[in-house]
């Protein structure tokens, strides 16, 4: 099959795969492509899912800002949230405060929001990133804003289980501590992957090709998705659906 | 309160930039957790949907506000519309901060700019970008205000 669809599009499937029937699933600010994940899963095989989509109010449930969804994540009450970062490393730590030096940065980037308490509080956690090179992912992040492991005596209901980027999918080996390769994009090769990625990959044999977006998935992506998007990433929706 | 624990943390780089995060043996549990400070603004500024004669102050549901209301020492609203009563005008989308968190009201169509308002208007991103440009030098900045706010 030839790629008829956008970057944005494949990730938002993949994403979207990833959500299970039922979960209560969680999507924070600036995170456009897990927005479009989670409503598409939403309108195809996981119904009964209940979405909490920053900025979407369809799909907010709260009336007390965002505190109210730190203390339901604080209770066990959400199963999967997304994160993100400037630079993410083959631990899945995530920084979102600095590059370079805390006290002397190169650049000072927002700060962490809810990162540092949410990938403790919530039981899956899936990395993404709209960029995929070595600047990126790096092998340690600048600041570690998102901790992918953490002291035992803390308490800790999950990790990080994907991380999507429009290069390919990792997956977290809990045992090793690290990201592996677990599918590569359609069109991508392995050798792209391995120059983009700061962080040496491991276990590079017989990796799979990153499954396609259905023509359902794709209808409803350019279609319900990306009006219930609208409002919230217009920018995001001009250029990541493709027109059906 | 004085201070508030929080999961989390532990692990990350905070710990090495905030000395006023600490950790503390959990003593209703076997685990750690970090306690931060509370914070007790002197001043919070808000800029609300609608205001009423009494005080109350109507703000969108995703707001922080109501929280920093009842946080800071003193708060002053400024809005784009004040009405007769608030709860006349109540949506689904909004959240009502009553007059008792209030210390002062000032109606200020615009206010927001360029920024968001909910219901009124939209983020405008060609200013903000504008205002990010000028922002790394004094006369710039002040070239910006001097066209954006007026003189």
């Amino acid at each position: 099959m030839s790629a008829t669809y956008t970057m944005e599009e494949l990730m938002a499937t993949a994403i979207s795969r990833e959500i299970k029937d039922g979960e209560v699933v969680a999507v924070g600010t600036l995170s456009p492509a897990p927005a479009a994940g989670a409503i598409l899963a939403k309108l195809s095989h996981a119904p009964n899912a209940e979405l909490a989509v920053w900025m979407v109010r369809e799909y907010w449930p709260f009336t007390e800002g965002i505190k109210e969804f730190f203390d339901l994540a604080q209770k066990g009450a959400v199963d999967l949230f997304f994160l993100g970062g400037a630079q993410i490393d083959q631990h899945g730590n995530t920084n979102l405060h600095v590059l370079g030096d805390y006290y002397q940065p190169k650049v000072r980037l927002p700060g962490g929001a809810g990162t540092g308490t949410l990938y403790y509080t919530v039981p899956r956690v899936m990395l993404f990133k709209a960029d995929h090179n070595t600047r990126s992912f790096v092998e340690k992040v600048d600041f570690v804003t998102g901790a992918g492991k953490s002291p035992p005596e803390v308490m800790r209901r999950g990790h990080a289980e994907k991380c999507i980027t429009p290069l390919c999918v990792f997956s977290y080996d809990k045992k090793q501590e690290r990201l592996e390769l677990d599918s590569i994009h359609p069109g991508i090769e392995l050798q792209q992957v391995i120059d983009n990625t700061g962080f040496p990959l491991h276990n590079l044999e017989n990796i799979p090709v990153t499954r396609e977006p259905s023509p359902d998935e794709l209808r409803l992506l350019r279609n319900e998705v990306k009006n219930k998007l609208q409002a919230a990433y217009p920018h995001f929706v001009k250029s990541a659906f493709a027109s059906s | 309160m004085p201070f508030m624990p929080v999961r989390g943390i532990i692990g990350t780089d905070y710990l090495k930039i905030r000395s006023d995060f600490k950790v503390l043996d959990n003593p209703y549990g076997d685990d750690q957790v970090v306690v931060v400070p509370a914070i007790e603004p002197d001043i919070a500024l808000i800029h609300a949907k609608k205001a009423d004669l009494s005080g109350n102050v109507l703000v969108d549901r995703f707001e922080n506000d109501p929280l920093l209301a009842r946080a800071s020492k003193n708060v002053f609203v400024s809005c784009e519309e004040m009405v007769q009563n608030v709860y006349d005008d109540f949506t689904v989308e909004d959240i009502v901060i009553p007059s008792i968190y209030i210390d002062g009201i000032i109606p200020l169509p615009g206010g927001a700019r360029p920024t968001q308002c909910h219901g009124y208007y939209d983020f405008d991103g060609e200013t903000i970008k504008k205002y990010i440009k000028a922002s790394k030098d004094e006369s710039a900045l002040q070239g910006f205000l001097n066209e954006f706010v007026g003189q």
